[in-house]
């Protein structure tokens, strides 16, 4: 029996001791940021620590992490980690991994972790984390894939430690099937290291409070949050509310559709109506689907309380089996962010009348740009580099969207002079594009324009990942479109999710999406005109034409 | 030689004098935050005109370290500043590097660019990474700008090319260009101010520089005239946020490395309060009515880093500001002091923070309007804090104001008034605990080991409750903790900072080069200490560089072999040392190739010591006693209380007791032993 020396109902105890845990997995988090190889988990955040009571509930994550992991982990555990290696068949030093998409987070790239933590002879709990490795095998791009086959290794559930001992045998299959087998072994032995840093903490504090065991904690923190959570959903009405979003899609158009429901306390998020899977890499999962269903509702209803399993029980989604959104295991899904990431904008048009003054217009960020560049350069070494792009920020309640901004994911992008240093490529301008972001009352945010021009003697590839060029980012309550994206070689379209040669001198013009507006544009303050008018966020032609502005600019300036 | 400092904060301007017989006077005046320099004016006067300070003012070094800088980017209040970087960047300061600071905040915002969009300009030409000329400069688009900058009331430029890390000629030519076209104004390059890789820092850096440097030129040139006038003949030296301090000249152009120089000689002051009672690696805490500040000081020297940020438009949300690549002595801010408000969150638990009373209205106890339970409404219901310990007794506080606060709060989450304001303190002091085991964590240390020098107006108070969380045995309270800054200013060494980056695989190593790089670093440095009157033959250098994999992007910085080793045998030593510092901090080691990428350079003379005899009365007397809540108790506990002035040196007494000193009270739990030493210090050993 567990002692009850400390009183987790108390506020204060409670407060003490759950931040405490998110502490240990914000230390966790620092290990594994610090050494990885992995840009993308650098430059993007593109990994988790989560720390989880015995029967694999989330108790406690790292304070940053992007949204997609904010279920995955426990959810992983629960149904399939703690299924297929129960407590009984674990000792202390084993630790689990797969990068099964069906069981993580939809693609190969991820790997998920577990760790169980022993104290006093028991298992208390599970350290998680996943990671973003530098390379997975498979087809060097992936987004041409039509199965997963194509994209890469994929091993199930393993123990890749077994009582402390590397099982070598996976670690070599692993290493003879990726690219960068130093890279990818060093970032596996992070996680090892960062789940072992939660494990070594949470077995100090329960030492420190003489407690026996983690889930009386665990339930005081769930209940909280889910009654919280619970609450918040409650101050909607009742009802069901649907929005669609059309999607370039790979050269076809696809649909998103999503019907949410409120129901007494608790939210049901159907996308019934979504087009089907396609042979193309964008397939996204479910539990990719589930983590951005429940981020959107989550920064909506209770964006401060830290994350954990309370915080999502109130929430449900579901999509057609065969959907898009609800992909066969077979689908390939490496590029699968390039459709999940338009779910939170379609669940705020789906509530812009059920939560007017939270929810933003579509987003140019969502989903984030990608060029990767690939070539050798002219003494014969072999490049290749990606650099990230982002569009404006949907128009909000309050104010204007941000211009250039990652959304719903958080990547930073590389420095143009640090892109330069390892990639014969001029970024000949990056400027914001005038009158991009949505018009509205608040406009959306405005995206931007980027030249590359390949300064080798060599052709280079750039492998292109984009959205929202065919179809602009929408606005919401009354604000109009913002300006799509467009990709152009010498003044010419190209396939935004294709590869581009550029040979020695050729130029590439990507030009990201402005977010949608929010609100009716004949409520916009003149202030924030003249104020984007001074800026050159808008021309004097369109602060004319679409905000109907009558003043010169001469006067404006006075 | 006698010294002088001075030290510009928020509320007051703190001064301490060491005259020519090596005896510490202090001083406090109320700041004046139209013109600072008038503070200074009139406090130096004063502490010069006391009868029992003897100083030869014809030999006297005055040093001081100021607010003027942070100040103006805070409250927007620099001159109107150009930015002229490539053209096609302009909006460089705008775009940022597109990542956001909370992921579920969708109201996220950052703050204003101090320069708007109509006053930056392009300027037509570019450099590759490789420093091939693309395009030559287009002078005439330079000079079409600059005949502008007058009629538009532009007052100073800041001038970021990319690639000019590196390749600095037409930032050069541009800065020449503007000289000619707009004689006054002030122009600052990035290649001189911040001269490191990755463009938007070093053009944010850039920005604050030219932003505040027409102002801080102003209040140098106010002080040398006026300190001229008294006879005083040495230029002022003034502390840098890395820790060094600069001649006036260094200072006015280039105010950004200022702007931490007032935290930056409180860790200076307390590496060497921690010297004086032998302790050379150490936790100095500061904390006062806003905020606590940590830092973590190995081998009796305060850690410089290159990554700062200020004007956080969310209280302390790390990227909520402007990035600056300056060094700066590393250390964490927390938002949480005396006047953190505690407050009952949505889900029914105890918050303390990120809001604060502040000074105005303050605590409810200061009884000037604030209503709102305090930090420092908790210390005195706890007995901590005394009703007449607060400025030694001449600033009243009312005890039942803050009972009244707690109570309200107390009632809303169903708890004893006592478990609410032991809950507020215990919380306070288990941020502290965790923020400072994560920075000592980042440095590879054990935050057991260091004991903690605690000064400002609550870093005592909490001190004994902090290290009691972190296993610290020890807890240091100064004497003269009340002008713990301008005390740091006395002792700290004269020292210029300079960085250069270039990028280099440890497979392409070219030596001459990196030679190259170290001794322009160091002539540049050497001059600046010589111009503050250091001998050459006194200048000593310490050198680091930034490291990391091939394919990592957290550099660590890496102590240098000496830099006339053979080539082979530096890098040798060079990796050495890297794997052992990750080894440190991440407890393995990858074998994968290196890469370097900045390298910094330190000139600088030795650090000064000072003994300051202390003149005290020590009969010891009890002032009295009170009942005090202690969490390991359980309960109040009668406590006697103690003035830290009168106690004698080297006698030990037993926990529970309460020290109060002019500007803190020292908090001793029944778990402790104390005593202090010759100096003055108060030394609290815990069981």
């Amino acid at each position: 029996m567990a002692r009850t020396a400390v009183d987790f109902e108390d506020p204060i105890n409670l407060q003490v001791l759950w931040n405490r845990l998110i502490f240990i997995a914000d230390q966790a988090d620092h290990v594994l940021g610090r050494t990885a190889f992995s840009p993308i988990v650098r430059e993007n955040h593109d990994y988790v620590t989560v720390l989880m009571d015995s029967r694999g509930r989330a108790v406690a994550q790292c304070t940053w992490s992007i949204p997609v992991f904010i279920t995955s982990l426990p959810s992983a555990a629960q149904k399939h980690f703690l299924p297929t290696f129960p407590a009984e068949t674990l000792v202390e030093g084993d630790v689990l991994a797969t990068n099964d998409p069906e069981i993580g987070t939809g693609h190969l790239p991820d790997v998920t972790m577990i760790t169980p933590i022993f104290h006093r002879g028991r298992i208390v709990g599970y350290a998680g984390s996943i990671a973003h490795l530098p390379d997975i095998g498979g087809a060097p791009l992936h987004s041409d894939a039509s199965d997963i086959f194509e994209e890469g290794l994929r091993f199930p559930i393993v123990k890749i430690h077994e009582a402390g001992v590397p099982n070598q045998d996976v670690l070599d299959i692993i290493a003879a099937s990726v690219r960068l087998p130093r890279e990818v072994l060093g970032d596996i032995d992070s996680m090892v290291a960062a789940n072992a840093v939660m494990a070594r903490e949470l077995v100090a504090f329960l030492d420190e409070y003489g407690l026996d065991e983690l889930d009386g904690l665990a339930d005081a923190i769930h209940g909280r949050s889910e009654s919280q959570m619970r609450t918040a959903i409650g101050s909607w009405p009742n009802g069901s509310f649907s929005a669609e979003t059309t999607l370039d899609g790979y050269g076809e158009d696809i649909t998103l559709r999503a019907t949410v429901t409120v129901a007494d306390q608790s939210i049901h998020v159907d996308y019934a109506g979504t087009s089907p899977q396609i042979l193309h890499s964008i397939n996204c999962r479910a539990n990719y689907r589930y983590a951005h269903t429940v981020y959107a509702l989550k920064c909506l209803l209770d964006p401060e309380t830290p994350n954990n399993e309370g915080c999502i029980a109130p929430i449900t989604d579901e999509a057609p089996p065969g959907s898009i959104l609800n992909p066969e295991a077979w689908t390939a899904g490496n590029s699968r962010n390039l459709v999940g990431h338009v779910i939170p904008s379609l669940i705020f048009k789906a509530l812009q009348d059920v939560a007017p003054d939270k929810v933003l217009g579509d987003s140019g960020g969502a989903p984030i740009w990608a060029a990767n560049c690939v070539g050798r350069r002219d003494d014969g070494a072999q490049f290749g580099s990606v650099q990230n792009f982002h569009g404006g920020l949907g128009g909000r309640a309050r104010s204007d969207g941000l211009d250039t901004l990652s959304f719903p994911s958080n990547c930073k992008v590389t420095a143009v002079e640090m892109f330069e240093l390892v990639v014969p490529v001029l970024t000949e301008r990056k400027e914001l594009i005038a009158d991009s972001g949505g018009a509205g009352r608040h406009r959306g945010g405005l995206g931007q324009r980027v030249v590359l021009r390949n300064l080798g003697r060599q052709p280079m590839n750039v492998y292109l990942a984009s959205e929202r060029v065919r179809h602009p980012c929408f606005g919401v309550l009354g604000g109009r479109d913002g300006r799509p994206g467009r990709i152009t070689k010498n003044g010419l379209p190209q396939f935004p999710k294709g590869k581009v040669t550029l040979a020695q001198g050729e130029a590439l013009a990507i030009e990201t999406p402005g977010g949608g507006g929010h609100g009716d544009v004949a409520q916009r303050a003149p202030s924030l005109i003249e104020r984007d008018l001074a800026d050159g966020a808008i021309t004097p032609q369109a602060a004319r034409e679409i905000y109907g502005y009558r003043r010169s600019l001469a006067d404006a300036a006075e | 030689m006698a010294k002088l400092a001075f030290d510009t904060g928020g509320t007051f301007t703190d001064f301490a004098l060491m005259d020519d017989a090596g005896r510490l006077h202090m001083h406090k005046v109320l700041s004046t935050p139209a013109n600072p320099a008038e503070a200074v004016i009139r406090g130096v006067g004063e502490l010069l005109a006391k009868p029992e300070a003897t100083v030869d003012l014809s030999d006297l070094q005055v040093l001081g370290a100021t607010t003027v800088v942070t100040n103006a980017v805070l409250e927007r209040k620099g001159v109107r500043t150009a930015f002229v970087t490539t053209a096609g960047f302009e909006d460089m300061l705008r775009i940022r590097n597109e990542g956001r600071y909370d992921i579920y905040d969708l109201d996220l915002q950052y703050p204003a660019p101090l320069v708007t969009r109509a006053d930056s300009f392009g300027a037509r030409e570019r450099i590759a990474a490789d420093g091939t000329v693309i395009a030559a400069l287009a002078e005439d688009s330079v000079r079409d700008v600059a005949r502008e900058f007058g009629a538009k009331g532009i007052r100073s430029v800041a001038v970021c090319l990319l690639h000019a890390y590196k390749h600095p000629e037409h930032e050069q030519r541009i800065a020449a260009l503007i000289q000619q076209e707009a004689p006054d104004i002030y122009v600052s390059l990035s290649s001189s101010v911040c001269p490191e890789v990755r463009e938007f820092e070093r053009a944010t850096t850039t920005v604050v520089n030219a932003y505040t440097r027409p102002q801080m030129a102003k209040h140098v040139a106010e002080l040398e005239h006026a300190f001229a006038g008294m006879g005083i003949r040495r230029p002022v030296l003034w502390m840098t946020s890395s820790g060094g301090l600069v001649p006036s000249a260094r200072a006015a152009d280039m105010p950004v490395k200022l702007i931490e120089s007032g935290p930056a000689a409180g860790a200076v002051a307390a590496a060497a309060f921690g010297q004086s009672v032998g302790e050379q690696h150490l936790l100095s805490f500061d904390m006062g009515g806003t905020t606590a500040k940590l830092c973590v000081i190995p081998n009796g020297e305060p850690t410089v880093s290159a990554e700062l940020e200020v004007a956080h438009l969310r209280r302390f949300r790390k990227g909520s500001g402007f990035p600056l690549k300056i060094q700066s002595i590393r250390m964490i801010e927390i938002g949480a002091g005396g006047g953190s408000i505690a407050a009952r969150n949505p889900l029914g638990l105890l918050d303390v923070g990120p809001h604060s009373a502040g000074a105005s209205p303050g605590p409810a106890a200061y009884g000037l309007g604030g209503t709102e339970p305090t930090v420092t409404d908790a210390d005195i219901l706890l007995g901590y804090m005394g009703a007449g310990s607060f400025v030694g007794g001449s600033f009243k506080v009312s005890p039942e104001a803050a009972r009244g606060a707690i109570v309200k709060l107390a009632g809303s989450l169903g708890v004893s008034e006592v478990r609410c304001a032991w809950g507020i303190h215990d919380l306070v002091n288990e941020s502290m605990s965790k923020a400072a085991a994560m920075h000592a964590t980042e440095l590879g240390v054990d935050p057991r080991s260091l004991p903690l020098i605690a000064f400002g107006g609550a870093g005592p108070v909490h001190a004994y409750g902090i290290a009691r969380k972190l296993g610290i045995k020890r807890v240091v309270c100064p004497a003269g903790a009340g002008v713990t800054s301008a005390i740091g200013l006395l002792i700290a060494p004269v020292a210029v900072d300079l960085s250069a980056s270039r990028p280099m695989a440890f497979d392409r190593w070219d030596h001459a080069e990196v030679r190259r790089i170290l001794d322009g670093l160091m002539a540049e440095g050497d001059a600046v200490v010589a111009g503050a009157g250091v001998l050459a033959d006194r200048i000593t250098h310490r050198v680091s560089v930034d490291m990391r994999h091939v394919g990592q992007g957290h550099e660590i910085a890496v102590e240098l072999p000496d830099a006339d080793a053979p080539p082979e045998a530096f890098r040798t030593v060079l990796a050495e040392r890297f794997f052992e510092r990750y080894r440190a901090l991440f407890g393995r080691t990858i074998d994968a190739p290196l890469e370097v990428l900045t390298w910094r350079v330190r000139s600088g003379s030795a650090a000064e010591r000072i003994d300051s005899p202390r003149p005290a009365i020590a009969d010891g007397t009890q002032k009295g006693s009170r009942r005090v809540f202690f969490g390991e108790v359980g309960d109040y506990v009668e406590t006697p209380i103690y003035d830290h002035y009168r106690l004698p040196v080297g006698v030990l007494f037993e926990g529970p007791a309460i020290v109060e000193q002019r500007e803190s009270t020292a908090v001793i739990g029944p778990a402790a032993t104390a005593h202090v030493t010759a100096e003055g210090h108060l030394v609290i050993d815990l069981h």
